[in-house]
This record gives structure tokens, C-alpha cells and sequence, in this order.
């Protein structure tokens, strides 16, 4: 029996309720991580639209992961509706071929690719930072759910609702077990994910600040050096808000949002398609440029002080947990 | 439930009640101390001294345990400078157990003459703050407490936006003092995940209102359990000085203003103190005028006596404290 039972654990077959989310601002969250976190019991998922060019890559990738550790992994697929009906396919075909253990569902309702996701016969996880989504994604027989708040980097959801809030609120509104996400880095935040009734802990902003994570050594060192008030939120002007690390890019993206709406921003973004996903730099997370390109990473930032191999992250996090929920059960005093 | 708070403050709960304009009334705050937990009384309803003190030997009259007093040092045009000096005043001659104060520390108002003043009185201040700096700076300054306040709250959130999973452990790190989280508590799961973080007591404002003993037109209760964690706006920030409200006629007009560039004069017949006056609170009347509630009404299911809420928020938190534990054994 696993150390940290949860139903979580059970349905991916792993030994901790630690989740490393899916993550696509340029390659992230690739073999490296995955496998990493595998190996130290959690699970993590690779995001499948970091090969959205070639498809063949995302197989070596899955090749790749498998020669790297026997423990269950994941691939997310981020369900953009913009994105060709093929490639979707080619995907789920490979998750076929190489019986990827574990799916996680994003972005967009799972509703267009539900035959398609349940024939894969895997766990299947669908991701959201509205509960209404939550509710649906759960009705259409998700066998898991993450939600995650406006404190998380990347797309935390246009609505602003905190972590403290939408956790225990899903939580309430489906019997499925419920990751949550946004704001966590540490021990105290599986403790409190936990208390919140959540069955695993889901983080991206931590796992980037790993040894193993192939992202630029100056991201990772900015991670260290951002403090826990300096990411921007960017983008709500066309409705598809981005959390960042405040920087040269997100302060300029802002100021045009503010002055010129989003007819300047989308302007903006087609003068700049090309570098990124259209965004000017978004693939500074392996450029290492973090001025010039947007760094999608959560507040938690600032919490996050040293750089750590993923098996140290993982085993701090499990050693804190414990500790901070003996303290508070053992009730000499609740301080934890 | 014993933290460093209860035990300070002598209260039996970890459960503080926080500043609520024209509902904090002594009978409110009287109920919520006699269920164990701190009760709040808001100064700024009291026109002076004597006004405020007879406020409180009220609540003295319906209870013989600790209760807290807000005041909040923010820009407002209602209430006069000299006010605050009798607020003051009146919490350090009637030896009040704490007072909670936002805005502007106490160590920079008035030459820190009333910070010494409540000191000397022995009474307990805690400051709500948004951010670790102010954290920082109001504990090394002499207070007892931090209340670190996330950006889900209702009210005045500071404009730098952190929210509450990230605020408290962070402001845990860096003061000595016991510290509170604000912002989306509302339930024993909440207790539960503050005192993770490592809070030793949580602050609710919107919670309390649906409580029996918070006397208000039966149209607000019901309203704030039909509305959802996502009808809350944030406002005020081209004027300096950001809010959140429920979302109405009143803060769409807001909303609009400001997206347009709408000035001053132009919002504040919307969010002044006549906005939130009593034809919300008593008349029920909620399409106009500003009603500062947090996210937290998105988990707000019911009304019930303060007595209820706090029983039941401290068993459900002991309870899942128990179960976390078990998971290790």
C-alpha cells in the first residue's frame, strides 16, 4: 500500500499524490521531467502540443520516456480547437501504440474526443480552472479532475478564482478524486491540498526549478530570484489570460492592453508570429532570453528557493507533509 | 483548538471575525465570541468616543469574553481625521482585548503616538495586510499579529494580487508573530488548509454575515448563497484603491467606467459610504450600491447561529487533521 493513499494514487498506480502538470511553453515538460518524477513516485504528464510540427518527435519522445523508468507517466493533450483534426488523431494513436499509462485532458471541453478517450481504456484526467467545467468534464465520465487556481502560471483561467476557493468548491461538486493546483511548491501545500479534500497535489512551477527539467539555467535561476509579488497577468483583454514572470515582454503586453485594447494586442501578436506561439518568445523558457519572451510561471515563484534534482523535490514534499499534519493532529498546539 | 492566537487572546476557537461595515454590530459580535470565536466590532459605524464606547460596553453587556475592534486607516471621505483619534482613544481606555487595523501601520500614523497609547493599554494589534513587506514592518513595529489577507477577500485586497496559498506560508516565513489568513475561509476545510500553510488562525467577514445573529434582510442571505465564487469583480484601481464586490448594476457601471477611463467623480456615487448603506443591508435592495464580499460565497451554503458555524468549522477541521494523520500510519 502506498505511504500517502489517496483514490489518486490508486487509479494512476502511484506511490504519492503528487502530480507534474502538463506544461507547453516551448519544451518543458519533456522525457527528462517525466521520467524523473516517475522515478520518485508521483506521475507526470508530457504535453503533447510541444510536437504540434512533427508528430514523430512526440514518438520518440514516448520512446524515450519508456526507456527511462517502468513507472506509470502521462501525456497531456492540450484540446485546442484550432489545431487540425489529424493531429489529434495521430496522438491518441500514439498513445495506442506505446500503451501510454495515463491521459490528461485540457484547454476545451474532452466532448468532441470522448469516444476516442474512453476506448483508450487508461486513467484519464481532464484539467480546469472553472468548476461548471469541472462538472461536465466529470459527466462525461472523466475519471479524475484537476482545478486549478488564478495563482498558477501558464492559463489559469479567465475567471480569477483562487485556489483557496475552486478547490474545496469542486471538491464538493463531484465524487471523482480532485487534484488541485495553483500556488503549491512544498509539503505545507500537499498538507493543505489535502485538508482542502483535493487527492493529489498538482504543481508545473516547481517541477521547472529541477535539475532534470531541460528548460534554460537562466529560467530556472529566475524562478529562484522572482519574488512571490512579481508575475504579471497578461492577455484577459482577449480572453485568454496568461500568468507570468513580470518582465520587459509582460509589462510592455500591459501597457497595450491598457491603452490600446485587443485589437493592439492581437496586432502585437501577429507582428510577432513566428517567434513562439505567436507571442513573441515564448519559448524563452529554453532561449534562457528572460527579458524579451514570456516566462508562463505561477506565483509560487517566490517561494521556490534552490534548484533541486526532482527526487529531492518529491521526497521534501512528502517529509514536510508529514510533519506538518503529525504537528497539527497531534494538537499540543495547532501550529504546524 | 489551541494556537499561539487562542491561547494570547484567551478565546477558544482560532477563528476571527474581520471588520464588516454596517453589519459588525455588538450583538453580531457578542454571538460570535460567545461561540468561541473573536468577535468584531467596526468602528467606523460610531460617529466618536463616546459613541464607540458605549458600542462596546454593549458588547460587554452580552459577553464576558474577548472581542476585536477594526479600524481601517483608508482613504474615506465620511469620516473625519479627529474620528480615528477618538476610535483610538476610546480602545485604549476601555482596555479593549485587540483591535485589527488595515491601511496605514499604526508605527506611521501620528508618530506612532497611538500604537504606543493601545500598547500601554495592553491591548493586542493585528495589522491586515496584503503583502510580506507590510508583514515585515508591522511585526518588527510591535504588533502581535499578522492578518495576511489573499486577494479573494472581499473589501480592499491590495492591488498586488496574491492570493491566500501563497501569502501565508510566505509571510509564515518571514515573522515571528502568529499569522492569520484572509481571504476565501469559510469552512472547517479552510481552518484546516490555513493552519497547513501555517496560519494559526483564519479571519472571515463574508462567512459571518450569514449567520443568524447578523441582522440583516433575509434577501442578502439568500443572495449570497445563490451567487458564485465567480461573481465577484475587482475594482478601483484607476483610482488608487482596488476593491471587491459582488458583481450588481452598480459594479457593472463601475466596470465600465473604469475600462473606459472614467474618472473619479464618475465611480464614486457607486463605491462612497452611502453606496453600501443600509437599503442593501435592511431593504435588501441589491442591484445598486456596493455589496464587499469575498469568493468565498461561492462555498456559502446556509444561514445558522455563529454557534453552529464555529462547532461545526472546528469539528470538520479536527476531523480531517485525524484522517490526514491516519494516512501516514
Amino acid at each position: 500500500m502506498s505511504f500517502f493513499e489517496t483514490r489518486f494514487t490508486k487509479l494512476f498506480g502511484i506511490e504519492y499524490p503528487i502530480i507534474q502538470g502538463g506544461m507547453a511553453a516551448g519544451l518543458v515538460s519533456t522525457a527528462e521531467l517525466t521520467a524523473a518524477v516517475a522515478n520518485a513516485g508521483g506521475i507526470g504528464f508530457m504535453c503533447a502540443i510541444q510536437w504540434i510540427d512533427d508528430v514523430g518527435k512526440l514518438e520518440e519522445e514516448i520512446a524515450k520516456v519508456k526507456g527511462m523508468t517502468d513507472k506509470p507517466f502521462g501525456i497531456n493533450v492540450t484540446l485546442f480547437p484550432q489545431i487540425g483534426e489529424k493531429w489529434f488523431d495521430d496522438v491518441f494513436n500514439l498513445i495506442e501504440k506505446y500503451q501510454v499509462p495515463a491521459l490528461e485532458t485540457s484547454a476545451r471541453s474532452p466532448q468532441p474526443w470522448i469516444d476516442r478517450i474512453k476506448a483508450l481504456g487508461i486513467p484519464w484526467m481532464h484539467k480546469v480552472a472553472r468548476i461548471r467545467d469541472g462538472i461536465k468534464a466529470a459527466g462525461l465520465g472523466a475519471d479524475a479532475l484537476t482545478i486549478i487556481g488564478s495563482e498558477e502560471g501558464g492559463h489559469p483561467g479567465a475567471e480569477r478564482n483562487a485556489t483557496s476557493v475552486v478547490g474545496p468548491l469542486l471538491v464538493d461538486e463531484v465524487d471523482v478524486p480532485v487534484a488541485i493546483g495553483g500556488g503549491f511548491c512544498d509539503g505545507r501545500g500537499l498538507a493543505a491540498v489535502l485538508a482542502m479534500g483535493g487527492e493529489a497535489v498538482y504543481m508545473g512551477t516547481r517541477f521547472c526549478a529541477s535539475e532534470e527539467c531541460i528548460i534554460h539555467p537562466k529560467v530556472k535561476q529566475l524562478i529562484v530570484d522572482t519574488a512571490y509579488n512579481e508575475t504579471d497577468y497578461i492577455l484577459m483583454s482577449i480572453g485568454d489570460p496568461v500568468r507570468a514572470i513580470r518582465n520587459k515582454r509582460t509589462q510592455e503586453i500591459l501597457q497595450i492592453e491598457q491603452t490600446e485594447g485587443a485589437a493592439g494586442i492581437r496586432k502585437f501578436m501577429s507582428a510577432h508570429r513566428g517567434e513562439g506561439q505567436g507571442l513573441g518568445g515564448r519559448t524563452a523558457m529554453n532561449t534562457g532570453d528572460i527579458e524579451e519572451g514570456v516566462l508562463p510561471l505561477g506565483m509560487v515563484s517566490g517561494r521556490i528557493k534552490e534548484i533541486k534534482p526532482v527526487k529531492e523535490i518529491v521526497d521534501d514534499i512528502v517529509a514536510e507533509a508529514d510533519e506538518v499534519i503529525r504537528k497539527l493532529a497531534d494538537r499540543k498546539t495547532w501550529k504546524a | 483548538m489551541k494556537t499561539r492566537l487562542t491561547e494570547m487572546l484567551g478565546i477558544e476557537y482560532p477563528v476571527v471575525c474581520g471588520g464588516l461595515m454596517r453589519l459588525a454590530y455588538p450583538p453580531l459580535c457578542a454571538a460570535i465570541s460567545n461561540a468561541g470565536g473573536l468577535g468584531n466590532l467596526t468602528s467606523a459605524m460610531y460617529e466618536d468616543k463616546a459613541a464607540l464606547k458605549a458600542a462596546i460596553r454593549e458588547v460587554r453587556e452580552l459577553t464576558d469574553k474577548p472581542f476585536i475592534v477594526n479600524v481601517t486607516l483608508l482613504p474615506n471621505i465620511s469620516i473625519k481625521p479627529e474620528q480615528y483619534h477618538d476610535y483610538f482613544e476610546a480602545c485604549a481606555e476601555e482596555k479593549v482585548s485587540a483591535m485589527e487595523i488595515g491601511g496605514v501601520p499604526l508605527s506611521r500614523y501620528e508618530g506612532g503616538t497611538y500604537l504606543k497609547l493601545l500598547k500601554d493599554a495592553g491591548v493586542r494589534l493585528f495589522h491586515k495586510v496584503g503583502s510580506v513587506r507590510h508583514g515585515r514592518h508591522v511585526a518588527a513595529s510591535g504588533y502581535d499579529g499578522v492578518i495576511a489577507a489573499g486577494v479573494e477577500e472581499g473589501g480592499h485586497p491590495l492591488n498586488e494580487n496574491v492570493a491566500s496559498t501563497v501569502l501565508t506560508p510566505r509571510m509564515v516565513e518571514e515573522v515571528d508573530v502568529p499569522v492569520i489568513t484572509a481571504g476565501g475561509m469559510v469552512n472547517g476545510r479552510s481552518l484546516a488548509a490555513a493552519l497547513c500553510l501555517g496560519a494559526e488562525g483564519i479571519l472571515m467577514g463574508t462567512r459571518f454575515i450569514n449567520t443568524v445573529e447578523c441582522r440583516v434582510h433575509p434577501k442578502v442571505h439568500q443572495e449570497l448563497i445563490d451567487r458564485q465564487e465567480n461573481e465577484t469583480v475587482l475594482y478601483g484601481n484607476t483610482i488608487g484603491l482596488q476593491g471587491r464586490a459582488l458583481l450588481n448594476d452598480s459594479m457593472r457601471k463601475v466596470v465600465e467606467a473604469e475600462a473606459r477611463g472614467g474618472g473619479l467623480n464618475e465611480i464614486l456615487p457607486h463605491i462612497s459610504g452611502a453606496a453600501y448603506g443600509d437599503h442593501i443591508w435592511q431593504e435588501g435592495k441589491l442591484d445598486t450600491g456596493l455589496i464587499p464580499v469575498g469568493q468565498s460565497i461561492g462555498l456559502i451554503h446556509d444561514t445558522v447561529s455563529c454557534k453552529e458555524l464555529l462547532d461545526r468549522m472546528v469539528r470538520e477541521a479536527e476531523e480531517i487533521l485525524s484522517q490526514n494523520k491516519a494516512r501516514f500510519e
